[in-house]
């Protein structure tokens, strides 16, 4: 499991950001200042570092340069948007930049592509006798490859990453297929149709009246 | 790539001569090197030709002397003869003639007989028919008729001085002689002074060339430094200053050149200070904006994608509310902001008792369980502009609360400063500012302590405004702050006389 630790002194956004990368599968660790930040750094290993510019303490780009010599990834998280900022930024060797107001989907995106990069991604997920690589985008079944679709595998992807969670079909829906479901519906249903058959998870993915679909979380033993 | 061009050729344009142009101190030197020849030239050339004139002039009265001698002794010869009765012959001139040229030597001598005369009358001139009695002239030479003054001929490389002269007699009939004497020295004197002065012109215009050039140089040398200035301030560099020290015109024109460019400099100044200062105020802006908008926008994404647990709904939703309000809180601070910077608002008299008593009204349920305590404003009447005072006092008072005072109060006061004016004070014994941001709290979005600031929904705004709306009464917002003492905030307003103890 990939650790990230974030940095950010606003208490929404870090327990905002926290409750999105756990969810989707990433242990995560948030601090509330810069030199609190430089300190779990020092006594800790991460794959993964978001930064905030704009902190007490240290700022962000002292922060950079300080974590420069562990290769440890790093993704800027800031509202300075504008494009000399995000230039100085990367520059100075942030992998990636994220500007406020992001989307969850658009944070855990970047996430998992800077974490592919440096060769920390592909996360695997493992339900009951299924494995996911999300790198290799690849399913197995007991050892047995089973041929999923882009769309089917992107769908798959969300369900496992919102595990235990109701999720809302017309969100469900503009995230695999993008914009806005209208006649979607059939579209969304028929995949769903195809995952539980070509899985054998016709009891695990379960629709969920007035709401959606949910991918049971594995009873733990 | 552009960029990197354009400063370059604006550099090139300012580049004073160019090639085949001629620098001022060069245009200098040849102006003065010109007149310093042609001077020289005019004076060499008279006094010269006054010499020449002189020596010729020498010359010629001693060939004349020496003519006069020679008739004279034809004149006596012929009288001599008459006395002893001989007749003069011809053989006679051509004897003279040959005994004359060898004691002249080298100069030429003819004799002629005149056999007839005739007057012109148009010319005045004397038209002679006459007969060669002797000639030893090497070249082809006539009498002229005319015995006034000399004639110069040129032969070869030699000049002869021509002097010729009738002899008239009682016994003879009349006689022209004409001597040539040789001058070819004075000629060749006056070329040889035109040689020297030529060489000695030369020598002084090459010494005063290069003294007039170091000269010139050095004269201008300050318009050099000039240019050098004006291009380093055309390229960026505005605080370039000439401050040369002549007396001159230059030197005034250094001054002035200074001074504008003390004026370009503060111009500058000024404008990067106040895009300096858009750009922070624009990058806190985003800031406290983007902010809270990214804990909405996150909060309500997942909201609206999962269903989630109670709790995280609540605690979702409660993170929406309370972001929203900060942007709420925000935008109608920097409204009020943006309101007053422009117009001037109206002052009225406004009785301190009215004011106090107003803003203790919207303030306290804002602030329980701090408690406001107004002191007695007595029959006080101030210069205000009311809506913008209760405002400035609501804040401050606000201010204060959030400092945890710990007598759990906020006081509102007054004080006479002089017969005009008033300083009225907010004061707390909270946490206090600490020292090196009290210089600092007045600036749009800046916060002491953000989480707390966040807590009480503060968007850093507040003192600005405040600020503002002192400066629009003609006061400046005094703050005077102890850390763990507490704050006190003082404004001052202009007071309306009292007369005979009666408010008006």
């Amino acid at each position: 499991m990939n650790r990230i630790l974030i940095v950010e002194d606003e208490v929404p956004i870090a327990q905002l950001i926290e409750m999105s990368l756990t969810r989707a599968g990433y242990h995560c660790e948030s601090v509330n200042d810069g030199l609190a930040a430089a300190d779990r750094i020092e006594e800790n290993d991460y794959d993964l570092v978001l930064l905030d510019i704009m902190l007490p303490g240290l700022d962000g780009y002292e922060l950079l340069q300080y974590l420069r010599p562990m290769n440890t990834p790093v993704i800027f998280i800031t509202a300075k948007g504008t494009l000399g900022e995000r230039v100085k930024g990367l520059n100075m060797g942030a992998d990636d930049y994220i500007v406020k107001p992001f989307e969850v989907a658009e944070l855990t995106a970047r996430v998992e592509s800077v974490l592919r990069r440096s060769g920390h991604g592909g996360m695997v997920f493992r339900a009951w006798d299924v494995t996911v690589d999300t790198l290799a985008r690849s399913v197995t079944k007991q050892g047995r490859h089973i041929q999923l679709t882009p769309l089917e595998f992107d769908l798959l992807e969300q369900l496992l990453r919102n595990r235990g969670a109701a999720l809302y079909r017309d969100v469900l829906f503009e995230r695999v297929w993008g914009g806005e479901m209208e006649d979607g519906t059939r579209t969304l249903d028929l995949h769903i149709q195809r995952l539980r058959k070509k899985l054998g998870w016709q009891d695990h993915i379960k629709t969920v009246y007035k709401v959606g679909y949910l991918l049971e979380a594995e009873a733990k033993p | 790539m552009k960029n990197e061009k354009e400063p370059g050729r604006r550099f090139d344009g300012g580049r004073c001569p160019k090639q085949g142009q001629m620098t001022l101190a060069g245009k200098l030197t040849l102006s003065m090197l010109f007149v310093l020849a042609l001077a020289l030239s005019v004076g060499g050339a008279v006094v010269l030709q006054g010499n020449f004139d002189d020596a010729l002039q020498q010359a010629a009265a001693q060939a004349e002397s020496q003519h006069l001698l020679y008739c004279y002794v034809i004149e006596s010869d012929i009288m001599d003869l008459a006395a002893r009765g001989d007749p003069v012959t011809e053989e006679y001139f051509a004897d003279y003639g040959r005994r004359l040229t060898e004691y002249t030597g080298e100069n030429p001598v003819a004799l002629y007989r005149v056999a007839a005369e005739q007057v012109d009358d148009k010319a005045g001139r004397i038209e002679m028919t006459v007969r060669t009695l002797y000639n030893s002239f090497p070249w082809q030479e006539a009498p002229s008729g005319s015995n006034e003054t000399y004639r110069i001929r040129r032969v070869d490389k030699a000049t002869y001085l021509l002097l010729e002269t009738q002899i008239r007699t009682r016994s003879a009939p009349p006689i022209l002689l004409l001597t040539a004497h040789d001058v070819t020295n004075v000629f060749d004197a006056r070329g040889r002074a035109l040689w020297r002065f030529c060489e000695m012109e030369f020598v002084v215009l090459v010494f005063a060339g290069v003294v007039i050039a170091l000269l010139a140089r050095r004269l201008t040398k300050p318009l050099v430094r000039l240019t050098q200035a004006s291009r380093s301030i055309a390229s960026g560099a505005y605080d370039e200053r000439t401050s040369l020290e002549t007396n001159d015109e230059i030197g005034v024109l250094s001054e002035s050149f200074d001074s504008m460019a003390q004026a370009v400099q503060e111009k500058v100044d000024a404008l990067e200070l106040s895009v300096q200062q858009r750009e922070d105020f624009m990058g806190a802006f985003t800031h406290e904006l983007k902010t809270p908008m990214t804990t909405v926008i996150g909060y309500a994404d997942t909201l609206r994608s999962m269903q989630c647990e109670p709790e995280l709904q609540h605690r979702a939703a409660g993170y929406i509310f309370s972001e929203a309000k900060r942007v709420e809180a925000l935008s109608e601070n920097l409204l009020k902001l943006l309101g007053l910077r422009d117009e001037a608002p109206q002052l009225t008299a406004v009785r301190l008792s009215e004011l106090f008593a107003q803003t203790q009204h919207s303030i306290e349920p804002v602030i329980r369980p701090v408690k406001a305590e107004f002191a007695d404003a007595q029959d006080i009447t101030v210069y205000a502009e009311r809506a913008l005072m209760i405002d400035l006092l609501y804040n401050l008072i606000k201010n204060a609360a959030t400092a945890k005072p710990k007598d759990g109060c906020v006081h509102i006061g007054w004080q006479k400063e002089s017969e005009d004016a008033v300083n009225i004070f907010v004061q707390d014994t909270g946490i206090g500012i600490p020292a090196q941001a009290l210089q600092r709290v007045t600036e749009p979005f800046y916060m002491v302590d953000k989480s707390r600031a966040r807590a009480g929904g503060g968007s850093g705004m507040g003192l600005s405004v405040c600020r503002r709306i002192a400066q629009l009464h003609g006061s400046q917002l005094q703050i005077e702050s102890e850390e763990g003492r507490g704050t006190t905030v003082t404004v001052r307003l202009a007071v309306k006389k009292t007369q005979g103890g009666t408010v008006q």
